[in-house]
């Protein structure tokens, strides 16, 4: 039996027939380990028990047998090799401390959390951002003083997800309703529930509006990164909120200290390290869940920078009630592979969602896109917009599918995706889909994918710019549009910061 | 200025998709003067405007370029630009997402002409007036939704910040109507310098008019066939091309309308 397991997860081994991997599945019992475990509240326990007996038990994600998995190999994805092989354990806090580059004093790593954020030339102080970074203590927050005394006015609490013991019922209450929207039978939500820990959830009570925006950065240094972001907005309130997932540093993973033997982990901070350390392959299993009330307007980011070295899986699901609206970014410029969902739930009658991705695979990355524009309630509008620009040997994959149930009439939804293919050994799939089950609806996609026209080249060459300099104003060009039209300042120009650094770094034969 | 300042273009044979275009060129342009270039349609104007720019398309199989007293037979296109060759396309190019500031500023770095940020602004702003360009053009998508003639005056706005040793404008003059012309006009007039040769390529006296050419030369089938002053252009703006070229090259669609 451990034979055929291995064989599973093995990245070249053969494929099990399917349902094989079905019958080996009471192996994984005792092949997996459980990492050591957040303390929490008991409902919670009894959840996460649920969930990773649910995750032991369902078949690994399969490239043959499961459609979302087709075009990503399933079987190179670290989760199980890690957790088979590697005694985790929850991140010290001064694994964590030491991560930062600052001391374990909350203000101190705040200040060096807030660094990771790039704001290019104004600093955090101008730029109407608070930076929320998570720490022992809870959540640490870095900001101008106006900012700072605008969120104490506005109402809105962050509360860290590190230590929920002494959590009150009305927050308990929120994040069970929140983590029952990704309660997929896939066992990679089953995974996630098992084993989130660190992050925060944001409350936005009724009515309550925060100017500034707030930045979530997850340092996702461990091996294994199980990061968690839970919104709740309540009726007519608003609220922009970007989460960036960036590993703090290259080798930044510490070596053993004996001071950490006496950590027991009554806390979370994102992410496991392995006992002892050993080189392997790194995995973060992200997840936003998102509930946006009655007329509440939820803007929001998300900005994926991870190393080439990690998978990056993440799950995005954001409920939208009645006159909700969403609009959102998507910046996917990192990770060797990734593989993330976002899911958009227009529950409510004239709910809204506007969401637009860029995506910049290059070198030997697989960032593999996938979307849902689920329409529940009458008159609502989706737009998800993807542009992705792929060079050398990289591969774009997007799947998008707006549904459409049969309560949801005049739903007006639009599914697109944009490929720039920049070498000829660069791929992208595109596969936008609708299933209407409405007759009174208007619903539409469109797929394209190019490349950088020889007249356009010569037209720029011609004025003296070099062609690989005339590729990368192309490249900037081409996502130019979907961040000038980012919901909110600061994310417009952090992405931008971030989408030149990769042009700079990116080396066109 | 010594006519080796300038363009001299030797016994030029191109060909593109394997068919010859131009069949022995010999073109040139000191600093200083405007040199206008005539012929019927399909004669290979664009075809050396483009080969003098380095287009990648166009095959030099015989002869040379020479500028500035170099040899740019084979050099690539922002190697020319940066020598100070300047084209103006009849069909400027669209770029989604590209400002004009930002081309603009990329193109004059690159040829090691960029200003300090408000002097640069300034200077833009100066020639946007000259040519009567909406300041908004500044921060829209170089050419993507301009009109012709706004793209055509765009084209002369580059110019005009660039300030190159050789412009060539293929064809600005089509399709604008005679206030846009008259705009266009006095714009490269206004640059006209000792140091800067000219090549004009139209097929209307109009612009001539205007510019007022040292030298007119008659591109047919690939060759120059006649050059002369610029009595030359008003000759083939009463009678056609037939009294140079001969009667079987005066077909209709030859002539411009």
């Amino acid at each position: 039996m451990a034979e055929v397991l291995v064989t599973r997860v093995s990245p070249k081994g053969p494929r099990q027939p399917l349902g094989t991997a079905r019958a080996a599945a009471p192996s994984l019992q005792r092949l997996l380990q459980r990492p050591q475990q957040v303390a929490g509240p008991d409902w919670l326990r009894q959840r996460r028990d649920r969930f990773w007996e649910r995750f032991v038990a369902a078949p690994a994600p399969s490239s043959t047998r499961d459609e979302d998995w087709r075009r990503t190999d399933a079987s190179r994805l670290p989760l199980y090799e890690l957790l088979e092989k590697q005694q985790l354990r929850l991140a010290s806090p001064q694994q964590q401390a030491r991560s930062e580059g600052a001391s374990a004093d909350a203000a101190q790593a705040a200040r060096g959390m807030s660094d990771l954020v790039p704001f290019g030339d104004d600093s955090l102080e101008h730029s109407g951002t608070i930076v929320a970074a998570i720490t022992r203590q809870g959540v640490s927050l870095h900001g101008s003083q106006q900012d700072l005394e605008a969120l104490e006015q506005s109402g809105v609490s962050i509360v860290a997800l590190g230590s929920l013991a002494n959590m009150d019922d009305t927050a308990a209450t929120r994040i069970r309703q929140l983590l029952s929207l990704l309660e997929g039978d896939g066992p990679l939500s089953a995974a996630w529930q098992a084993l989130w820990n660190g992050g925060a959830l944001i409350t936005a009570p009724a009515g309550t509006h925060l100017s500034p925006s707030l930045w979530i950065v997850h340092d996702l240094s461990g091996a294994l990164s199980v990061p968690a972001t839970l919104l709740w907005l309540g009726e007519d309130s608003s609220l922009s909120v970007c989460d960036q997932y960036r590993k703090v540093e290259e080798g930044a993973q510490d070596t053993p200290d004996s001071s950490e033997s006496s950590w027991t982990g009554d806390g979370g901070f994102g992410y496991y390290t392995p006992e002892p350390q050993t080189a392997i392959p790194t995995c973060t299993l992200a997840a936003t869940l998102a509930m946006v009330g009655r007329g509440a307007q939820l803007s929001y980011g998300t900005l994926q920078e991870q190393p080439l070295t990690t998978w990056h899986v993440s799950h995005t699901l954001i409920q939208l009630e009645q006159e909700a609206r969403l609009s959102a970014l998507v910046s996917r410029l990192g990770a060797g592979t990734e593989k993330s969902w976002f899911d958009v739930n227009l529950v409510g009658r004239g709910s809204d969602a506007e969401i637009s991705g860029i995506a910049f695979a290059s070198s030997s990355q697989h960032l593999d896109h996938q979307s849902l524009q689920r329409h529940l309630g009458e008159d609502t509008r989706s737009r998800f917009t993807l542009k992705c620009a792929v060079s050398d040997h990289a591969t774009s994959v997007y799947s998008g599918l707006i549904e459409v149930l049969p309560s949801a009439q005049k739903t007006d939804g639009y599914v697109s995706n944009r490929n720039l293919l920049l070498d000829p050994g660069a791929k992208a799939d595109s596969i936008p889909r609708l299933e209407i089950g409405a007759n009174d609806v208007r619903c539409g996609h469109g797929a394209t994918a190019g490349h950088i026209d020889d007249n356009e080249r010569f037209y720029m060459t011609s004025r003296g710019i070099p062609s690989h300099e005339v590729d990368r104003l192309i490249v900037r060009g081409f996502f130019e549009d979907i961040l000038a039209a980012a919901p909110f300042p600061s994310i417009a120009a952090v992405s931008a910061r971030l989408l030149d650094e990769k042009i700079a770094r990116w080396q066109h034969p | 200025m010594p006519r080796s300042e300038g363009l001299t273009v030797k016994n030029l044979r191109v060909t593109t998709a394997g068919k010859e275009i131009l069949s022995g060129v010999d073109l040139s342009v000191p600093a200083g003067e405007v040199h206008a270039l005539m012929g019927p349609n399909g004669s290979g104007k664009s075809t050396l405007a483009h080969t003098l720019m380095g287009h990648p398309a166009y095959t030099i199989t015989s002869g040379s370029i020479h500028f500035a007293g170099q040899d740019i037979t084979h050099l690539r296109a922002d190697q020319r630009a940066r020598l100070g060759i300047f084209l103006s396309f009849q069909y400027p190019v669209a770029v989604p997402g590209v400002t004009v500031v930002n081309f603009l500023r990329a193109a004059m770095r690159s040829q090691g002409k960029e200003l300090p940020a408000r002097e640069f602004m300034k200077a833009l702003t100066a020639e946007m007036e000259k040519l009567k360009i909406d300041p908004a053009f500044r921060s829209r998508y170089l050419n993507d939704g301009f009109s012709g003639g706004e793209k055509k005056r765009c084209e002369i706005l580059q110019m005009a910040m660039l300030k190159p040793r050789l412009a060539i404008l293929d064809e600005t003059d089509s399709g604008l109507d005679v206030d846009a012309l008259r705009i266009v006009a006095d714009g490269v007039s206004q640059l006209r310098n000792p140091d800067m040769g000219v090549l004009v390529i139209t097929h209307y006296y109009r612009i001539l008019e205007q510019l007022q050419p040292d030298y007119v030369h008659i591109l047919h089938a690939g060759k120059i066939v006649a050059s002369g002053e610029a009595e030359l252009a008003r000759t083939i703006e009463k009678s056609g091309y037939e009294p140079i070229l001969g009667p079987e090259a005066a077909s209709p669609e030859a002539l411009p309308v």
